[in-house]
């Protein structure tokens, strides 16, 4: 099962690739509202060359996992390309606001659970250098040490890697033992400083009781924290049987499990592990986010990279998915 | 050659040779060059919208609706792309119109293009199961452009894949039009298989209707047309709707075009509806589908449908293919799965373009439903 879950990276990787390759991905300026605009273009100068450089090492490292990422590439359909444009951008929009939010010489921390292939690590630490007191990748042992190989296997990787390796650091752990996992982040974490968790796509493979517990406990073991999850979402209207298929999809093609989908169906009731009365919660489905945060004119770019020729498509499977951010103090 | 063996064939979901194809679209062309684009049938008939591909949805809606020639169709257009089973699906449409020309009609959709199905299945599913020497697609999307255009029923039931355009006010402007090539981006032709009934979701109370916003609420729709959010084609309203009918002395427009999660979508108080005949499509979007069954202009009842059992045993089903020597080859397709723990050692040894057609071509067959995970 954890294998299964594990490989679920590939499809993320593959999807990032594709959308960098069909150039979805970086964003144009002008993307989002000033002055935000101008750090995500900064944060994502050099987005295609990381991934390029870490997917090529990739190739060489595990001809195995290449391969089976490279199965994944198949037919690039817009659809596809525009979700993981919009997950990226979300997830990134989120991080910045919350740095954003605190005082200008705050130190903060930021910790991506499940990380997998992510390479935000790099360009966190690139963007905000001294204010990044630690960034923790944290995934399932094989994962980590795949990640470990690659990254070190790469001259131009291994360079980055050495400039903040008092920084940045990676771990392996299982997030169904929640006290391991927050007896290992806590030697690596203050928690005096904030702390900006990370979960995209990684509690919708938990149970419900195991998703509950590693939010409520991270809440209070970290008394100032952020909180940045992406997920996918049943629906919860009663014609809505997106997410009943989508369970036996993905059942049926890779016995993957999915098992709060029909639970954590909606955006009034996605947020509930979150909410202990004190936290304050914002959530979005990715197509409010199209239509809200990016500007006419980079959906006019979209529009012109790949022939989109309907919408409803497009909006049926991003309305299944939301960004959901909350701080708590 | 044997139409109904090749029907035999066509109904087991299995492939015919290329040469046949090849066979097939010329008679197919030879027939339907002599129709105009505008044709004229009788109830009783059944409309069935788009099914993309969706080759077993084809089948159960034919269980539903009854087969041909015992029941007369007319098929709004939008045949291939996204289903895994495009070339299945209009192969055995175009036999049925050779077998039963007067039982069986054909529209062009927006899919029946050289352009989109490059980008949406159709071309790879071709490249995947005829080899990377045939030219099934190029047979294919050439007996496409025969298709004709539109159909009115009765006298006085306007049927379109798409809708309405700004250049065409009457029915005779339609058939003075060119149809026999790719369709155009822009001019009559494209708006006809492209535009959209204007949305007026607020008076949907499914689509979340805002009680607080009552201007919202009894907002009409626009007399123009509009620039459609598609990039090709318009959407129309209400007015719009109004004045071709009663220029052209009809009733209402069918059309398809539009995903419905319902199986149809009615506008304007009946004017307008949409026809949508691919259950959960591209076998994720969990919508139900309908056919139009016409009893009589004004008897008419829309027959929805669910996804067919038989695409959950899709891993089971046999489908012949053809090597590149014109061999037939039978091969177990996984159609929706990935072969999860498979040694694919020589795929990954090769440099290989990942974003090349031959190599599209190859994964096509390995095709899963995609998500974000």
């Amino acid at each position: 099962m954890e294998r299964i879950i594990q490989q679920t990276d590939y499809d993320a990787l593959s999807s990032k690739i594709c959308a960098l390759q069909f150039s979805y991905l970086p964003p144009n300026k002008g993307t989002l509202s000033e002055p935000i605009d101008e750090t995500l273009q900064s944060l994502y100068q050099d987005i295609k060359s990381l991934h390029f450089e870490y997917y090529k090492t990739l190739k060489e490292e595990s001809r195995n996992v290449y391969g089976k990422i490279n199965k994944l590439m198949r037919n690039p359909f817009p659809v596809m390309n525009y979700g993981t444009y919009l997950r990226t951008l979300a997830i990134d929009v989120s991080l910045i606001k919350f740095i954003n939010s605190f005082p200008i010489d705050q130190h903060f921390q930021i910790v991506n659970l499940g990380s997998g292939s992510d390479l935000r690590f790099i360009q966190y630490l690139n963007m905000f250098g001294d204010r990044v007191e630690r960034f923790i990748d944290l995934d399932f042992k094989d994962a980590i040490i795949l990640k470990q190989k690659i990254l070190k296997d790469s001259i131009t990787l291994d360079h980055i890697i050495q400039s903040y390796r008092d920084k940045f650091v990676m771990l392996p752990g299982d997030l169904k033992n929640v006290a391991g996992t927050l007896e290992k982040l806590t030697q690596f974490l203050n928690p005096k400083i904030p702390t900006i968790f990370i979960t995209e796509c990684v509690l919708c493979y938990m149970t419900e009781n195991d998703s509950k517990q590693l939010v409520s406990t991270i809440m209070n073991e970290f008394p100032t924290g952020c909180w940045i999850s992406y997920d996918p979402i049943g629906g919860s209207d009663v014609n809505d049987k997106f997410g009943t298929i989508m369970k036996r999809n993905l059942m049926d093609s890779r016995n993957l499990e999915m098992p709060t989908l029909l639970i954590y169906n909606s955006k009034s009731n996605y947020p509930q592990r979150w909410d202990n009365g004190k936290s304050e919660i914002v959530i979005k489905d990715m197509w409010d986010f199209l239509s809200e945060s990016i500007s006419d004119i980079e959906k006019k770019r979209l529009r012109s990279l790949q022939f989109l020729d309907e919408i409803e498509e497009l909006k049926i499977m991003q309305s299944h998915y939301v960004i959901l951010n909350t701080t708590w103090t | 050659m044997e139409l109904d063996k090749c029907l035999e064939v066509l109904y087991k979901g299995q492939l015919l040779p290329e040469v046949t194809i090849r066979a097939l679209c010329f008679k197919f062309k030879e027939l339907l060059i002599k129709e105009s684009n505008v044709i004229h049938i009788q109830t009783p008939v059944t409309v069935v919208g788009d099914m993309h591909g969706q080759f077993h949805d084809l089948l159960e809606m034919f269980s539903i609706g009854g087969r041909i020639p015992d029941t007369n169709y007319l098929f709004l257009g939008d045949y291939v792309d996204r289903g895994l089973y495009s070339i299945e699906t209009i192969m055995l449409l175009i036999v049925l119109k050779l077998r039963y020309p007067n039982r069986i009609h054909l529209l062009r959709g927006n899919h029946e293009s050289r352009q989109i199905t490059q980008s949406y299945g159709f071309y790879t599913e071709c490249l995947n199961k005829y080899g990377g020497n045939s030219k099934v697609w190029t047979y294919l999307t050439d007996a496409f452009d025969y298709l004709v255009l539109c159909c009115i029923i009765d006298n006085e039931l306007f049927c379109v894949h798409g809708g309405l355009s700004p250049n065409v006010q009457t029915i005779d402007q339609i058939k003075i039009i060119d149809r026999f090539r790719e369709i155009p981006h822009d001019g009559a032709m494209a708006d006809l298989v492209w535009s959209d009934p204007e949305e007026s979701d607020h008076l949907n109370p499914e689509n979340g209707m805002d009680p607080n916003n009552l201007e919202e609420f009894f907002k009409p729709t626009s007399n123009q047309f509009q620039v459609s959010p598609r990039g090709a084609g318009y959407t129309f309203g209400r007015a719009v709707v109004e004045k071709f009918l009663e220029s052209n002395k009809m009733s209402r427009i069918y059309r398809a075009h539009q995903l419905c999660n319902d199986g149809y979508q009615v506008y304007f108080d009946g004017l307008v509806t949409t026809v949508w005949s691919a259950p959960n499509y591209c076998y994720r979007c969990g919508n139900k589908a309908s056919i139009l069954e016409l009893y009589s202009t004004n008897k008419f009842y829309f027959n929805v449908f669910e996804e067919a059992p038989e695409n959950k045993l899709l891993k089971e089903n046999f489908n012949n293919t053809y090597d590149d020597s014109g061999r037939i080859t039978s091969k177990v397709i996984n159609d929706y799965f990935i072969d999860d723990g498979s040694d694919d050692e020589d795929e990954s040894f090769r440099d290989v373009d990942v974003f090349s057609e031959e190599y599209q071509a190859r994964s096509a067959s390995l095709r899963s439903v995609q998500y974000f995970l």
